[in-house]
């Protein structure tokens, strides 16, 4: 084998640009993807134990989307409704958890993002099923929505929600009660 | 022909810097956002890439790999490997979601999308080396030397993109503990089994295909890519999941890799004493000559019964030289079939200078 020192350095470059740019290519060919969510869906997240993902919540309305390239069930999911989006994290303590050592992380990792931040001062929250937690405002440049953290002592969550401000204020009410209807079960006994 | 003037250096070079400019991008602003944990992986990490580097040169039973071959395959893959694989990764399982499902992608996606993209990425690591420096790959052992060098550079850049995941999976409440967590489970309980392990067995076989291009080396080059992938993907597979049964896991993983390491060496070694016999029997090497080449102690020692200055860096040209004339019949890409008899002329003339300067040694 000689002198592939041009058409071997070509193959290369051409594998990489198949690579990144093909795989790109598809999944853009394949839009967003979003699988609409029947009110009334339970959707659970975290890594199952006895086949049951632990964190649940429910879409309490039609017209949200799950994002399925947005969502690693193992940790968070998307919903979409138009440009308002609603994520909701798993968060796996490595110590003793608490709600307001979970908003103040939140907070850290919201502003990492770049164009919002949370609100000072939450408020408490009590989900249907009793799980206590706290809640409070996002707000950025053309962004605007709530976010709410949950902690046990074995697990927790956190979901933020946010939009435009018109298309937000519409939806407000649905992401709130999809707020109060966080479950976390313990995976462990 | 220097390195820098073949096209497949620029190739490196700009690759490296697309997939540096991409990782530094995606992790920016989240190493801004948790400093103290960024640092403490930073602090863990490092120490692991050297000892790494340092140890899988020295798996040359000859020579160690040159620092500068090995510099570009641990670039290519901390570096140009890592950084694209974020873009493929995260497109391949966006497709993987979009068509098969949400429930299919959390419990499969990784363990499709990964083995392609990560191996592809980081075994063309060594095919861009082998074009830039036709004499750095000339068997399976060079191919599974650098093969985990780029491993090695992709398993540390992936190991920090997982210390700042899990300090975000924790919810940004314990960094520094984040940071040791993710040390711990990924470094100390899965480094052994790792990517420079799945990069090593494909890296071997790429070796055998490079060094002496047949049906057969290709086969087995296919061979050891599509096993590569399939530990790959077994790694990243939902069974036996756990921290705990990490090195269950792992076992295969590892244990594919000393087997190609082995079987690479033996051939090595094998094409080794094969050449010092004939080239004895030749009178280029002469009696005894062969056993100090083989052994880096060896040639270490008699380095030091030899007077420092021109006698010392003669007798550091003639060794260079012989061991170059025995790698040359191991093969590689454009090989030059005068460079033996060239080779066998500097031997020469090397030995000549040696043994008239007053510090010739004992075999010289």
């Amino acid at each position: 084998m000689t002198r592939v020192r041009w058409w071997g350095t070509g193959v290369v470059a051409l594998v990489l640009l198949i690579l990144c740019g093909g795989l790109a290519l598809v999944n853009a060919a394949l839009g967003s993807g979003g699988r609409p969510v029947a009110p009334g869906t339970v959707l659970s997240a975290g890594t199952p134990r006895d086949g049951m993902r632990p964190v649940t919540f429910v879409v309490p309305t039609a017209g949200w989307l799950l994002s399925p390239a947005d969502t690693t069930l193992t940790s968070n999911i998307k919903l979409l409704s138009g440009d308002v989006t609603v994520n909701l994290n798993v968060v796996v303590p490595l110590g003793r958890l608490d709600a307001r050592r979970l908003w103040d992380g939140l907070g850290r990792i919201v502003e990492a993002g770049g164009q919002t931040r949370l609100g000072a001062g939450p408020a408490p929250l009590m989900t249907a099923d009793g799980l206590t937690g706290l809640t409070g405002s996002i707000t950025g440049r053309d962004r605007t929505g709530t976010a709410a953290v949950f902690a046990t002592a074995t697990l927790g969550a956190t979901m933020t929600a946010a939009g435009p401000p018109h298309a937000y204020v519409r939806l407000a009410p649905e992401i709130e009660a999809m707020m109060r209807t966080v479950r976390i079960r313990s995976p462990w006994p | 022909m220097a390195v820098t003037r073949r096209p497949a250096f620029w190739l490196w070079a700009a690759t490296c810097l697309i997939g540096a400019w991409i990782a530094w991008r995606g992790l920016d602003a989240v190493v801004r956002a948790f400093p103290v944990g960024s640092v403490a992986g930073l602090v863990l990490l490092v120490p692991t890439l050297a000892a790494g580097f340092w140890a899988l040169r020295r798996l040359h039973p000859v020579r160690s790999l040159p620092i500068g071959y090995a510099l570009i395959a641990v670039s290519w893959g901390g570096l140009a490997a890592f950084g694209l694989a974020l873009p493929a990764n995260a497109a391949f399982q966006a497709v993987i979601g979009k068509t098969a499902g949400p429930v299919f992608n959390a419990a499969w996606g990784a363990s499709i999308a990964a083995p392609v993209d990560e191996e592809i990425l980081k075994l063309l690591g060594v095919v861009t080396l082998a074009l830039m420096a036709p004499s750095a790959v000339r068997g399976p052992l060079d191919g599974w030397g650098y093969g985990a060098l780029a491993g090695l550079g992709f398993q540390v850049s992936e190991n920090f993109l997982y210390v700042l995941n899990t300090i975000v999976l924790t919810g940004a409440t314990q960094d520094v503990n984040a940071a040791l967590f993710s040390f711990g489970s990924r470094v100390v309980g899965g480094a052994w089994c790792s990517h420079w392990a799945m990069t090593a067995v494909g890296g071997a076989g790429l070796g055998c295909l490079l060094g002496r291009p047949s049906r057969a080396s290709a086969a087995v080059a296919g061979g050891a890519f599509v096993l590569a992938m399939a530990l790959h993907s077994w790694w990243d597979s939902p069974m036996l999941h756990g921290v705990l049964l990490l090195p269950v896991k792992g076992a295969p993983i590892l244990l594919a890799a000393v087997v190609a390491y082995r079987l690479s060496r033996r051939r090595y070694l094998s094409h080794f004493r094969r050449t010092t016999h004939a080239e004895t029997v030749r009178g280029v090497l002469v009696p005894g000559e062969g056993h100090v080449l083989a052994y880096r102690k060896w040639r270490e020692k008699e380095r030091w019964e030899v007077p420092a200055g021109e006698p010392r860096r003669l007798l550091a040209r003639l060794r260079a030289a012989e061991l170059e004339l025995i790698e040359d019949g191991l093969g590689g890409l454009e090989r030059d079939p005068g460079a033996a008899e060239r080779l066998r002329d500097d031997v020469r003339d090397l030995r000549r200078l040696l043994n008239a300067s007053e510090g010739r040694p004992r075999v010289a």
